[in-house]
């Protein structure tokens, strides 16, 4: 294994609480910025609300999810 | 007095959270982001239903199941390092709480631990300690948790359909009333079984270390029934307590059951009536079976918070507890001492009652010089001692060491410049290194040795296979009683320090051995202050001056043989002493003579069992003589012998089988 993975794996399993628990709350921060991130892309996504019509399928609506998750349907 | 248990006695434990603030907001901010992620899943079900399903809409549909994997890989992810930073904050409050704990147990005066039982206080630092960290670590998280899920809930709620979520709260006074009913009930038994189990442990902690008397009594079975006896009494607490948590559980269940059950028609009737839609319904439905939830954890952070309360308050009688080290501050620094010990007119008796247990000593003990204190069990002789110690204070008098008085000497550099040698020896669990420099911190091998020598011990721990770092203690190598007292005036030995007191240390030690020790002492202790308790003539010897105590007082002293030509109460005592001495020989001798007695015959038995060996040819007169009912004749016949030569050979036979019967051998 590589020096930085083996490292990180090495800090994950130490027996120093100190150590570890470090290691954990630079993780957590990691994934802090990560769901930043996709929250991010989710809001700026407008989604395609289709349905058929005519036989055909026509967009009715366009929004993203988090406006699509507290609306109410008229 | 004790302070009533309240909420403010609490609160300073929740101060012990600040170190570990970072890593509380952090679980803090996943526990928010959990419950945020939590509540999306309904919302995800209700635009399946009102959206994708109707619209057949595959890309939705594909969507949203993504987005609910994408969900599930954060709301893991942060829970789990949400749980694991509330047990790190757990752990390491527990290991903090505990050190203060112990340390503050330590430092709290001899008189309060003669007065508390150990069981007691075993159940304190575990038990309680675990309550109170259970509660310390799980209040603020749990309660700031619940009040996020409760404001999120209703908020979701209150914009899918505000009527039906009004009607919802309604139910949650009920639930109130019903916890508060039921917490206060929990905590009154939660005060009754730490009593309980305190008795238990201090019952097991008395009896393991009395299991010889136990057995020399045998009481085995007496000491048995009373175990169960309080574990009855323990488990009728634990009966109860079952009780209530199966009533306060059934009642739970209910009022939520009924409650959905209405809420779940009320929404129907709302979908029927066309004010909402069956995803709307479905959704709201579910946040409000969930809505329950944050109350009950609400309901059960209360009880454990009332409950601990109870733990608070047995902690705190320690941790409020004066110290013994409480004036330190402003005293005086032992350095380098002579080590002369001086009582002027010293007099004690405990605060409650006006009984002296020490009268007018006066007393004085020099360096280089052995002082022995001899008199009755009883007579304070050990209270010299524990004053010397500051054990205990004095209620008259004074005491001076080298001039300055005792009581303001700090305690740490009074007892670091005193090294004592008791009856009841302690040895640690450890290695017999350890236990030789236990207390001091520079360690020297030859000086270590050397005690081991003087004190008549070297010997044999190089007999032992690993030496000086051999694991003594209970349930590894166990010592007799002398060689446990060796190793102890070893250890003082080497402390090296100037005052030595020397409490019946030599009492479990043979005449021999005692009087080698002594001489290899003398080098030792030539600048060093001796006080020395024993009831020992021979040992009463190697005394310069001997104080006689009588009565809580001091009656004579003076040299060993200028007391006894005084023919006073020393010289009475001495003849006891000698005579007991004596009379202690005789039963030696006693038990002697029996122990070769009982060899003797044990020997006796062995010859006996070989000589009353039968042989084949008997054996088999015996069988056809007594089992095959054959006559003299015919054995004869079948063994080519006469029929008398058989009648001597079954006779001789039958005489060895009755005496080997006698024996109790069996062939």
């Amino acid at each position: 294994m590589s020096g930085p993975v083996k490292r990180m794996l090495n800090t994950m399993f130490s027996e120093d609480m100190a150590k570890q628990s470090f290691f954990v709350e630079m993780l957590t921060l990691v994934v802090f910025a990560l769901l930043a991130f996709v929250i991010i892309w989710l809001a700026s996504y407008k989604i395609p609300i289709t349905a058929p019509q005519d036989g055909q399928r026509v967009v009715i609506e366009q929004k993203n999810i988090f406006e699509l998750l507290l609306s109410k349907k008229e | 007095m004790n302070e009533k248990p309240n909420l403010r006695m609490l609160g300073a434990y929740f101060r012990l959270l600040m170190p570990y603030w970072d890593k509380s907001v952090l679980s803090l901010l996943c526990v928010g982001i959990c419950v945020i992620f939590g509540m999306v899943s309904p919302l995800i079900t209700m635009l399946l239903i009102d959206y994708a399903y109707p619209n057949q809409d595959l890309f939705l549909l594909t969507f949203l199941v993504f987005f609910g994997i994408v969900i599930f890989f954060f709301n893991t992810f942060f829970s789990d390092v949400s749980e694991y930073f509330d047990t790190f904050i757990h752990q390491t409050l527990a290991i903090d709480l505990r050190k203060r704990f112990f340390a503050r147990l330590l430092r709290l005066p001899l008189r309060f631990h003669y007065e508390k039982q150990v069981g007691d206080l075993m159940v304190r630092v575990t038990d309680d300690i675990d309550t109170i960290v259970d509660t310390v670590s799980e209040v603020i998280p749990v309660f700031l948790k619940t009040i996020f899920q409760l404001v999120a809930l209703l908020l979701i709620c209150i914009s899918i359909d505000w009527t039906l979520t009004l009607l919802a709260l309604v139910g949650i006074p009920l639930y109130f009333v019903q916890t508060g009913f039921f917490a206060g009930r929990f905590a009154h038994v939660q005060e009754k079984s730490q009593k309980k189990e305190s008795e238990v442990y201090t019952f097991y902690q008395e009896k393991m270390s009395n299991v010889k008397t136990i057995k020399s009594f045998n009481q085995e079975l007496y000491e048995t029934d009373r175990l169960i006896d309080k574990l009855k009494g323990l488990f009728k607490l634990v009966r109860e307590n079952l009780f209530l948590a199966f009533f306060n559980s059934f009642f739970d269940a209910m009022l939520v059951t009924l409650w959905i059950s209405f809420l779940t028609w009320y929404g129907g009737y709302r979908v029927i009536s066309g004010h909402i839609t069956i995803g709307e319904v479905m959704a709201i439905l579910t946040y409000l079976g969930q809505i329950h939830q944050p109350f009950m954890d609400f309901g059960a952070v209360y009880k454990s918070l009332i409950s601990s309360l109870v733990s608070v308050q047995r902690v705190e009688e320690i941790m409020n507890g004066h110290p013994e080290a409480y004036y330190d501050t402003k005293s005086f620094v032992l350095f380098q001492i002579e080590g002369k010990i001086k009582f002027e007119e010293v007099g004690f008796h405990y605060p409650e009652t006006d009984e002296y247990i020490l009268k007018d000593v006066t007393l004085t003990a020099n360096p280089g010089e052995i002082t022995a204190l001899c008199g009755a069990s009883g007579a304070g002789k050990s209270t010299i001692i524990d004053l010397l110690l500051r054990f205990i204070e004095p209620t008259d008098g004074k005491i001076f060491i080298d001039n300055y008085d005792l009581q303001k000497i700090s305690l740490m550099t009074l007892r670091a410049n005193i090294s004592i040698v008791s009856q009841d020896v302690i040895i640690f669990s450890g290695s017999i290194r350890e236990n030789l420099q236990y207390g001091c911190k520079v360690v020297d091998e030859a000086r270590m040795v050397q005690s081991a020598k003087d004190a008549e011990i070297h010997e044999f721990i190089m007999s032992l296979p690993d030496g000086y770092d051999t694991v003594i203690g209970e349930g590894v190598l166990g010592l007799s009683g002398g060689q446990r007292q060796r190793l102890s005036v070893a250890r003082a030995l080497y402390r090296n320090v100037k005052i030595l007191i020397l409490d019946e240390a030599t009492s479990a030690l043979d005449s021999i051995t005692e009087s080698k020790l002594y001489q290899n002492m003398k080098e030792r202790i030539k600048d060093k202050t001796v006080l020395m308790i024993t009831h020992r003539p021979s040992t009463l010897r190697n005394a310069s001056k001997i104080y006689v105590i009588a009565e809580n007082e001091i009656s004579e002293s003076g040299t060993f043989d200028k007391l006894l030509a005084k023919k006073g109460d020393f010289y009475k005592f001495y003849q006891a002493q000698l005579q007991e001495s004596e009379e202690k020989i005789e039963e030696k001798i006693d038990l002697i003579k029996y122990k070769k007695k009982i060899a003797r015959e044990k020997e006796k038995k062995t010859r006996a069992k070989k000589a009353m060996k039968l042989s084949a040819l008997e054996k088999k007169v015996l069988k056809l003589y007594y089992d095959d009912g054959e006559t003299y004749a015919k054995i004869g016949k079948e063994l080519n012998m006469e029929p008398y030569d058989i009648s001597l050979i079954r006779k001789s036979a039958k005489d060895k089988l009755d005496r080997m019967k006698e024996l109790e051998i069996e062939e």
